[in-house]
């Protein structure tokens, strides 16, 4: 369970998150959406510990996330937003010594990289950029965390490898793990997520299942995405 | 912590042997200039004679650390008084810094320290392990360099030759002399988050530190930061003089005082991710 309440995080220019609430049940995926500098990857990273937020209680599983950040970290699993691997390492390498910061084998990541078609061998340096994805996908996974923190998960893959990450984090989610995934676009939470929740300029402007929002566009008789940014652009 | 350390030293290998073997090699012409007398008149002799201009100006000596201009013609003095009372502990600096920026403040601003983050460790784990490789690499550097250097020494007939258990003891100096700079480097790089916080620190205070050495002999100021703050005077002679206390303690000293500065920062701010 992911527990967000009342985070406020201000940067020095003042942009930052203002009084987020989120509540992610076991098994639920969330979808956050918003567009660039709307407060998702703050909203994470805060909930990361990398940022340190004025006020707010982050928790997983009842673990407070700054307070106890190696018991929290443990259970969480997290994909950054541009993801960014040591050049000059190949995706073994990385797996393994990933692997042994959480005290896992690597087994599980060998068979998620086999999933992926991601071949293992050369460096991040020579990989393309729905590889590095890919291998940072499975960096985030491969302790099969409780809760998975995914920030703009399939930036850069390709819609083959789009539905096998979705497989993965179906799986995740029936096993009871709580998933905060975050993008720019509708369509892509829809094929995942079981609410969603929406920011702009930092503050959450929408927090809904995911069929309430699709249900009201049904009665406007309007295509989901058309409705989304009706719905964004009247939100002051 | 462990785990850590292996990531730390596999993903910047190439950079550490590199840092480790490559001035060993270019400096092993120190003792090879010394292979026998005809060399030693060639390389050194004619060398002496060409620069001696240079030994009238006790400021420009200084600068290039020269302190007694016949002696650093010496094997002894090319090794302990030249190289490692100045351009061993620039050296080690520089190498310190740019390895702790690549795991730390860099890190962060090109978002490779986010994995790292992301890993069940507190931030005290990151910074001591850090703080544990900033040290030793530099100790682990300079040691290389001079024992690879000594190796003609132990297994050639040279001209001159110098005595193993000193030239360690120079070599300690001059490590600990070349890490207490890149040791506030890195420690101002974790305070701040900025890699330029890094370099405008730890090349700063060396810069300071080595134009006080260089001008000692003209300005009290100098002089008193040469003789109590500067880890380039901290060096002495270790060669001759031994370990002295005092001048260890000091370099010492201020290793840990960076230490704790970056740590305070450290743990307290948020990290600078792009």
């Amino acid at each position: 369970m992911i527990e967000i309440q009342n985070l406020t995080m201000k940067y020095k220019n003042g942009k930052g998150v203002t009084d987020i609430n989120l509540h992610i049940s076991e098994g639920e995926v969330k979808g956050l959406l918003g567009p660039n500098g709307a407060g998702k990857s703050t909203t994470m990273r805060s909930f990361m510990g990398f940022l340190k937020p004025s006020s707010g209680k982050l928790e997983v599983n009842k673990i407070n996330t700054l307070n106890n950040p190696v018991k929290a970290k443990e259970i969480i699993g997290y994909l950054p937003g541009d993801p960014q691997l040591p050049q000059n390492l190949n995706a073994k390498t990385l797996f393994k010594l990933g692997a042994d910061m959480r005290s896992q084998s690597i087994d599980y990541a060998m068979d998620l990289a086999e999933k992926f078609d991601l071949d293992v061998t050369p460096t991040i340096k020579e990989l393309s950029k729905g590889n590095r994805q890919k291998a940072a996908i499975i960096l985030a996974v491969l302790h099969k965390p409780k809760a998975l923190i995914l920030d703009e998960p399939t930036s850069g893959l390709d819609p083959f490898h789009q539905r096998t990450f979705f497989e993965i984090v179906g799986e995740f989610s029936n096993n009871g793990s709580s998933i905060l995934l975050s993008s720019h676009i509708i369509s892509e939470i829809e094929k995942i997520s079981d609410s969603m929740a929406v920011l702009k300029d930092g503050e959450k402007i929408y927090d809904e299942s995911y069929e309430t929002f699709v249900n009201n566009a049904k009665e406007e008789g309007k295509e989901l995405e058309d409705a989304f940014f009706e719905f964004y652009e009247r939100k002051n | 912590m462990f785990n850590y350390l292996k990531y730390i030293l596999s993903v910047p290998r190439k950079f550490i042997l590199t840092w480790a073997i490559a001035p060993a090699l270019y400096f092993l012409l120190l003792p090879l200039a010394f292979a026998n007398d005809s060399v030693e008149s060639l390389l050194i002799d004619t060398q002496k004679e060409a620069f001696r201009g240079m030994s009238e100006n006790e400021t420009l000596m200084n600068f290039v650390g020269i302190s007694d201009w016949d002696n650093v013609f010496t094997l002894e003095g090319m090794v302990t008084t030249y190289f490692l009372s100045l351009f061993g502990i620039i050296l080690v600096a520089v190498a310190t810094i740019v390895l702790l920026n690549k795991m730390g403040a860099k890190a962060e601003e090109d978002g490779t320290f986010e994995f790292v983050a992301s890993l069940p460790m507190t931030r005290s784990t990151v910074y001591l392990t850090q703080s544990i490789v900033a040290v030793l690499f530099g100790l682990f550097i300079t040691f290389t360099w001079t024992n690879i250097m000594y190796i003609p020494m132990a297994t050639m007939e040279l001209s001159q030759t110098l005595d193993y258990v000193p030239l360690m003891k120079s070599t300690l100096m001059a490590g600990l002399a070349g890490v207490s700079f890149g040791v506030l480097g890195f420690a101002l790089g974790a305070y701040t988050g900025k890699s330029s916080y890094a370099w405008g620190f730890g090349a700063g205070l060396m810069a300071i530190e080595w134009i006080s050495n260089s001008l000692s002999g003209t300005n009290d100021l100098f002089l008193w930061i040469d003789n109590n703050i500067s880890s380039f005077g901290a060096y002495g002679d270790p060669y001759q003089e031994g370990l002295i206390g005092a001048d260890l303690t000091l370099v010492l000293g201020k290793i840990v005082i960076f230490l704790i500065i970056g740590f305070i920062g450290f743990r307290k701010r948020s990290l600078n991710l792009r």
